[in-house]
C-alpha cells in the first residue's frame, strides 16, 4: 500500500476498503517503533478506539458515501479542543482538562470521516518555538534526535514526518506551523486571518492565532483547508469566502506545469542572523525558481526589521488577558489551598500550573498593558503593526508574492536556544510578519542541508490562498524533494 | 532605553506587575527573572527608533462584515458536560475555596 502522502492513502483506502485497517495497523506499527525516540504524542488515542472509528468509516466507504478523508489518520496539536478526549495545551494547569465539544475544525474533520489518532505535544500554551517549553517533555527531530522539531507545533510536524499520522492541524501565531515544518521537513500551512474558525481553538494571542494543516504535501495542505476553512458563526473573525475551485485544483494546476508569476525577496529577511548554508541554500533556491520562469527581485523595507518586537509586545498583551481565566475553578490544576485571602489562592494555583516562559509572558504582559506603560509599548507596537502590514500589503500589489527562508537557522540542539529568550525569539524574525499582517503563509521543503531539511517560505496577499497553492505547488513540483522521509522511518515506510 | 538599571527597583515593580496578574514570583526565581524581563524590555525598546507619529493603531486585521449570528435561543452543553471539569462541586453548584 503506497503511504506516502495523505492523497495516496485516501486513494487507496477509496479502492480497497479493506486497506483501512491495515494501515492503521501499520502505522501503530511505526508508533511502536519511533514514539519513544521522538516523542510526540502527549495524547495517543488506543488503537482499539481508532479501529472502532474505522470500521464505522469502512461501513460508508463500502456503500460509497465516505467523506473526503476518509482513510485519514489525523495527529492535532493539544491546544484544539476534542470532545472527551484531554486537551492539556502541554500545561501542567489544564493537565486533565476534557473538553465537553470539539473545536469547529474537529467537527468538520470528523464529518469528512477523517479519525483523530492522538493529541500532539507542544510548548506551553504555544509559547515557544522548539517544542522545549512543554510542561511534560521535549519532542525530538526525527531528522536528527538531538535536535528539536521546532515549534511550537514541534508534535504535529514530527507525527507528520515520522509517519506517525497521515497530516496533521497545528496552531500558528507567529510561525508555529511553519517553524516546525520547515525544521522536521513538511508543508506546513498559515491561513489568512479569519479563513479557518478558531471556535475551539484555546487562545494563546486572538488577533494573530490561525489553525492550519502540517503535511507532507503541498496538495495534501491544500486538501485539509479545503475541509476546515469556511465561514463560522461561533467565531465572529471568520470570514464567509467562497473560491471559484477546491483548494486542491489550484494545487493540482499549479503542479501540473508552467506558472508565471514574480516574486520579491525582502532583503532585511535575509540580512543578519541568517546563518550562512541557510543563506547559501536559498540562493541555490531562487536559481532554480528563475530557471522555471519565476521572476525574483530583491527589494529593502527596513520596518521589517521591527517585526520581532512588535509581535512579541502585541503577543505577551493578549497572551496576559486570555490566560487570565485560569483559576482551577471550573476546569484545571485543583490545588486545595483554603483559608488564605482570594488572590493568594489564586496566585498560588497559577503559579504552580504555569511553566516559567507563561509566566513571563504573562509579567510581561501585564507590563505593557499596564497604565504608564500602554502608550509606550502595546500602543506603538500597535501603531508599528499597521506600518509592516500596510508595507507588505502594497508589495503585494505589485508582486504575486513575498519568498524567504522560512527559518534564519537550520534546527538547533536541545537546550541551544531556551537558555536565553532573546535566541529563542529570534528565530521567529521571518514568520511573525504574517501574523502581524493577517496575510498567508507556507512553508515548503526546499533543500536537505547536512542531512537536515530547509524549508522556503512563501507569503501571498489576505485571501490569496488559490494562488499561494497554485505557485508552491509549482515549485515543489520542480524542486522535487517532498515527500520527504526522513532516515529514523526510511526502513518502514519505503 | 533603560539608561541605569536599578534592579531592586526593577524587582519591585515585578512583584506589583505578579499581584496583578497574580503570579507568585518565588525567591529562588526572581533574580533570574529580573535578567529576562530587562534583556526583554531592552529589546522591546527598540521601537523607540520608528516614527509613528499620525499612526492608527492595527489591533486586528480589518474586517468589512463580521460574521454576526442570530441572537437565538439553541441548546446549549448539558449541566452535567458543562461542570465535568470541576473538582469540587454541590448540587450542580461549583464549590470554590474558602477565603479570608
Amino acid at each position: 500500500m503506497r503511504i506516502l502522502t495523505l492523497l495516496d492513502i485516501i486513494k487507496e483506502v477509496r479502492n480497497d476498503p479493506k486497506l483501512l485497517f491495515e494501515y492503521i495497523e501499520y502505522t501503530y506499527d511505526i508508533i511502536n517503533k519511533v514514539e519513544d525516540k521522538v516523542r510526540a504524542y502527549i495524547t495517543l488515542r488506543d488503537k482499539e478506539h481508532v479501529l472502532r472509528d474505522a470500521k464505522r468509516v469502512y461501513d460508508k466507504l463500502i456503500k460509497g458515501r465516505a467523506g473526503r478523508l476518509a482513510g485519514a489518520l489525523i495527529a492535532v496539536k493539544d491546544n484544539i479542543s476534542t470532545k472527551g478526549l484531554r486537551t492539556t495545551c502541554a500545561s501542567r494547569i489544564l493537565e486533565d482538562y476534557v473538553p465537553p465539544y470539539d473545536a469547529t475544525v474537529i467537527e468538520r474533520l470528523k464529518s469528512e470521516d477523517a479519525i483523530i489518532i492522538g493529541k500532539t505535544n507542544m510548548d506551553e500554551f504555544a509559547m515557544g518555538s522548539t517544542t522545549e517549553n512543554s510542561a511534560f517533555f521535549p519532542t525530538k527531530n526525527p531528522w536528527d534526535l538531538n535536535r528539536v522539531p521546532g515549534g511550537s507545533s514541534g508534535g504535529s510536524a514530527t507525527a507528520t514526518a515520522a509517519f506517525e499520522a497521515s497530516a496533521a492541524l497545528g496552531s500558528d501565531t507567529g510561525g508555529s506551523i511553519r517553524a516546525p515544518a520547515s525544521f522536521t521537513g513538511c508543508v506546513g500551512l498559515k491561513p489568512t486571518y479569519g479563513l479557518v474558525s478558531r471556535y475551539g481553538l484555546i487562545a494563546y494571542a486572538s488577533s494573530m492565532d490561525q489553525i492550519g494543516p502540517i503535511t507532507r504535501t503541498v496538495k495534501d495542505a491544500a486538501l485539509i483547508l479545503d475541509v476546515i476553512a469556511g465561514p463560522d458563526s461561533r467565531d465572529a473573525t471568520s470570514i464567509d469566502i467562497s473560491f471559484p475551485k477546491t483548494f486542491l485544483e489550484y494545487a493540482e494546476e499549479g503542479s501540473r506545469g508552467s506558472v508565471k508569476a514574480k516574486l520579491v525577496v525582502i532583503e532585511e529577511m535575509v540580512g543578519e542572523g541568517i546563518e550562512r548554508p541557510i543563506y547559501t541554500s536559498f540562493i541555490r533556491v531562487i536559481r532554480h525558481l528563475e530557471a522555471n520562469e519565476l521572476n525574483v527581485t530583491w527589494i529593502s523595507k527596513p520596518i521589517v526589521k521591527y517585526a520581532l518586537p512588535t509581535y512579541y509586545i502585541i503577543a505577551m498583551a493578549e497572551a496576559s488577558s486570555n490566560l487570565a481565566r485560569y483559576d482551577g475553578l471550573r476546569y484545571g490544576l485543583h490545588v486545595g489551598v483554603e483559608g488564605k485571602s482570594w488572590y493568594e489562592v489564586f496566585a498560588e494555583v497559577r503559579s504552580r500550573g504555569f511553566g516559567k516562559e507563561v509566566k513571563r509572558r504573562i509579567l510581561l504582559g501585564t507590563y505593557v498593558l499596564s497604565a504608564g506603560y500602554y502608550q509606550a509599548y502595546y500602543l506603538r507596537a500597535s501603531k508599528v503593526r499597521r506600518l509592516i502590514r500596510d508595507v507588505l500589503v502594497s508589495l503585494l500589489k505589485t508582486y504575486d508574492c513575498i519568498i524567504s527562508p522560512t527559518m534564519p537557522v537550520l534546527p538547533p540542539k536541545l537546550g541551544e536556544r531556551i537558555v536565553d529568550p532573546l535566541k529563542l525569539y529570534a528565530i521567529d524574525v521571518n514568520t511573525v510578519l504574517a501574523n502581524l499582517a493577517g496575510i498567508p503563509a507556507i512553508s515548503i521543503p526546499s533543500d536537505l542541508v547536512n542531512g537536515l531539511p530547509v524549508g522556503l517560505q512563501v507569503m501571498c496577499d489576505e485571501l490569496r490562498e488559490n494562488l499561494l497553492l497554485k505557485i508552491s505547488s509549482y515549485v515543489e513540483s520542480f524542486l522535487k524533494i517532498t515527500p520527504l522521509v526522513p532516515p529514523l522511518v526510511r526502513g518502514y515506510v519505503i | 532605553m533603560i539608561v541605569s538599571i536599578d534592579i531592586e527597583e526593577v524587582k519591585k515593580w515585578i512583584r506589583r506587575i505578579g499581584r496583578l496578574a497574580l503570579i507568585n514570583i518565588e525567591e529562588h526565581e526572581e533574580e533570574e527573572l529580573v535578567k529576562d524581563i530587562i534583556k526583554i524590555i531592552d529589546f522591546f525598546n527598540k521601537l523607540r527608533e520608528v516614527n509613528v507619529d499620525n499612526v492608527e493603531p492595527l489591533f486586528m486585521t480589518p474586517r468589512e462584515k463580521p460574521i454576526i449570528r442570530e441572537d437565538e435561543v439553541k441548546k446549549g452543553l448539558s449541566e452535567e458536560e458543562a461542570l465535568m471539569n470541576v473538582k469540587e462541586r454541590v448540587e450542580g453548584y461549583i464549590k470554590g475555596p474558602k477565603t479570608v
